[in-house]
């Protein structure tokens, strides 16, 4: 084909409206921004006392009263979980925000055990209700936090004191759970 | 306006830990619409980068590449553009129907004609309907490079880039391919074929470019044109008496023909077109000579693979 | 956003046995332990875990099959290639959760158990939350990484973020320790959208987290896309 009298192309840069690599620029300034201000939260948030974290911290967990959470366990044939804690105690509060609150741990919780929250109320009260009274006494609790997991209507139980660790707080309680099967348990001295 | 223009083009890869390879090295090109040209060279010549940088899948060191006067990965350009990959890697569970529909939407051509077009596609590279219910992981090599060409084809695309196009095709494909590739050329389709196959490369295409190394060595144009030089080889008869006093380099001359020399029973003549070709070949007839067979001197694309080949 | 592309990524998902099996098991089973539980609480996070299935290698392996290339020989823009591969596998997720959640319901009050409407549009748009957000990591990590090497890069830096956290959790190294959750907070995004139906203050850290990781996530795979050399044939 003979060539045509065209003009030569111009050599400057070709518009890039339609080109199939258009960055979008837009994205990439929000991006930006959205991970400031992420990293900033976080720096803002891990200066914050854990008191207040916990305070703020929605506890995840549906705890129900001891009466509830024997009833249930017997139906369910399910373990219960005592939560034996108090509002002054920092351990405590660390249990709720990084155990309590996380979705996944409270999932995990809701079924490996029916689970019931003791408040010890004697500091603020001078003492505290009946029931919660003697289930302190019963499971022979003098430190907060105490988690108890007991079979409903058995002697065994599993019990432990101090937080350890969300992680560990969670393989305690499921191994626990385990051990107070009937047909499995050991007799284990309280 | 040219259709692909390459200018000053220089590419490197890093390869791992080794020595940066400069797979092309201040390449120049361009193709006029409508042209068809071949690339040829050794494997590592830097073909398929070339080829990369034509389509917009790489990027130049430096340098400029234009198709139709935009960038090669515009949107615009990419429209107008068909593509056979050297090895056509495909979604096994697709049907061939699938594939080219698939291509079909991406290409942004109208839902209204898919089925026809597609139906149609089948039937211009010889593939059955019953074909292309198949899944593709059946197909046979001959069977995908016809799809392929099948999609490439796909929304009449004014600039066509086939990467061993008839590699795995048997006999009746490749004349199926020549035919194909035929029509695009009258209809004024702009075609860059990348191949080994020197014998079809130098059948089809108009020009030749061979590279090594990163460089382009040479420009070959292959196709007789009227005003494209090319040599002719004329057979003699070994059983007919030559009459005397008859110089083969006189009647060249006499021509404004070429002689280069006489290799019993062939003789190589230059032909400046196809006017002085014919007037050769006149003019040994007259001069009595046992002229049994002439052709187009085949090989010519070889001799630039051997050392020191070229002219 | 090409719904050539989202319809076809979503067939080809359709056609891996592997993949399909996981996607039941992910669907079955959760939805199972929910029935006999009597509680919505098992469908929580199953999000995270089905958009797993669904976009793992969803750009990885289409550059080692080297389909990609033939795919941007069309008139395909690299960002809408991106999206596209997001949209259907976030958009697909939601939609298999939401219908999981509403069996699961279903069931539920069938067997007496109480359901709230409030619970129940939480677990699905946290779920969806999910879905898009981890879509979007994956993504990102697939354009840079082959085959199916985003699952892999995924879960070493999950674990090693877990293990190293809580290694600086007893040596109490707080930065550290605020970077492994950094990490495991955005390989697997997550959102608590309690304070919306009911109160309870709006978690900023949170959401500022959530929105980063999945607008990064997405600028992330774009611009690699957009930049990226196509590894040809090594001629």
């Amino acid at each position: 084909m003979p060539p045509t009298d065209a003009p030569t192309p111009s050599v400057t840069t070709a518009p890039r409206e339609s080109s199939s690599r258009r960055d979008p620029r837009w994205l990439f300034v929000l991006a930006a921004l959205l991970l400031i201000a992420r990293i900033a939260a976080q720096v803002v948030e891990s200066r914050r006392p854990v008191a207040d974290v916990a305070a703020e911290a929605q506890d995840l967990v549906r705890w129900r009263t001891p009466a509830q959470g024997a009833a249930e366990a017997k139906a369910l044939a399910k373990p219960v979980l005592y939560d034996f804690t108090a509002e002054w105690c920092p351990p405590c509060q660390r249990m709720k925000a990084e155990l309590f609150s996380n979705p996944q741990s409270a999932q995990v919780l809701e079924q490996m055990v029916v689970p019931v929250r003791v408040m010890d109320r004697s500091r603020e009260d001078g003492q505290n209700i009946a029931v919660v009274d003697s289930l302190q006494r019963f499971y022979r609790v003098d430190a907060f936090p105490t988690l108890v997991v007991a079979w409903p209507e058995r002697e065994e139980y599993q019990s432990t004191s101090g937080y350890m660790g969300a992680e560990g707080t969670l393989q305690w309680i499921g191994q626990s759970a385990m051990k107070v099967r009937p047909g499995l348990s050991v007799p284990v001295r309280p | 306006m040219t259709a692909i223009l390459v200018e000053h083009v220089t590419k490197t890869y890093q390869r791992g830990m080794g020595q940066p390879v400069r797979a092309l090295d201040d390449v120049s090109l361009s193709v006029e619409p409508g042209e068809t040209l071949g690339i040829i060279g050794p494997n590592g010549a830097g073909k398929t980068t070339l080829l990369g940088c034509m389509l917009g899948f790489l990027k130049p060191d430096s340098g400029l590449v234009r198709v139709e006067g935009g960038a090669p990965d515009d949107l615009e350009v990419r429209a107008a553009t068909g593509y056979l990959p050297e090895r056509l890697v495909l979604d096994r569970w697709m049907t061939g129907v699938d594939f080219l529909q698939y291509h079909h939407a991406l290409a942004g051509l109208p839902a209204a004609s898919r089925r026809e077009d597609c139906a149609a596609a089948l039937v211009r590279v010889g593939l059955e309907p019953s074909q292309g219910e198949l899944r593709v992981g059946r197909y046979s090599r001959g069977m995908l490079q016809r799809l392929g060409l099948a999609q490439a084809l796909l929304g009449k695309p004014r600039l066509l880039f086939l990467d061993e196009p008839i590699s795995g095709v048997d006999p009746a494909g490749v004349l199926l391919f020549r035919k194909i590739l035929g029509d695009l050329s009258r209809e004024g389709v702009t075609l860059v074929i990348n191949s080994h196959q020197l014998a079809e490369v130098e059948r089809v295409c108009s020009r030749v470019v061979f590279v090594k190394a990163g460089r382009i060595e040479s420009i070959e144009t292959t196709r007789a044109g009227a005003s494209h030089a090319r040599v002719l080889r004329v057979r003699l008869s070994a059983d007919v008496a030559w009459p005397a006093g008859v110089s083969l380099a006189g009647i060249a001359a006499g021509t404004g023909a070429l002689f280069h020399e006489w290799v019993a029973p062939d003789a190589r003549f230059t032909v400046e077109d196809d006017a002085s070709a014919t007037r050769l070949l006149t003019a040994l007839l007259s001069a009595g000579l046992p002229v049994i067979e002439v052709a187009p001197e085949e090989g010519r694309l070889e001799r630039l693979f051997t050392p020191g080949g070229g002219r | 956003m090409n719904p050539t592309l989202v319809l076809t990524f979503l067939r080809q998902r359709a056609t891996s046995p592997m993949r399909m099996i996981l996607m039941l098991m992910l669907f079955g089973g959760p939805l199972m332990l929910a029935v006999l539980t009597r509680s919505l609480t098992p469908l929580a996070g199953v999000a995270a875990q089905l958009v797993l299935v669904l976009v793992a290698g969803a750009i990885g392996q289409d550059v080692s099959s080297g389909v990609l290339q033939l795919t941007f020989a069309r008139p395909v823009s690299r960002p809408s290639y991106v999206i596209s591969r997001w949209l259907a596998a976030s958009l697909a997720t939601t939609a298999l959760v939401l219908v999981q959640v509403l069996l699961a319901s279903v069931a539920l009050i069938w067997r007496g158990a109480p359901v709230g409407a409030a619970e129940v549009a939480r677990i699905v748009l946290e779920n969806a939350a999910m879905a898009f957000a981890g879509a979007a990591v994956m993504i990102a990590l697939s354009s840079f990484v082959n085959g199916l090497g985003d699952l892999g890069i995924l879960f070493l830096g999950f674990f090693s973020a877990q293990i190293l956290g809580a290694i600086a959790g007893q040596m109490h190294w707080d930065v550290v320790a605020m970077l492994a959750r950094f990490v495991s907070d955005t390989l697997f995004p997550k959102i608590d959208l309690r304070w919306l139906f009911g109160g309870g203050a709006v978690p900023w850290a949170e959401l500022a987290a959530w929105s980063s990781t999945l607008t990064l996530g997405l600028a992330l795979a774009i611009w690699r896309m957009n930049h990226r050399e196509l590894s040809y044939a090594a001629d």
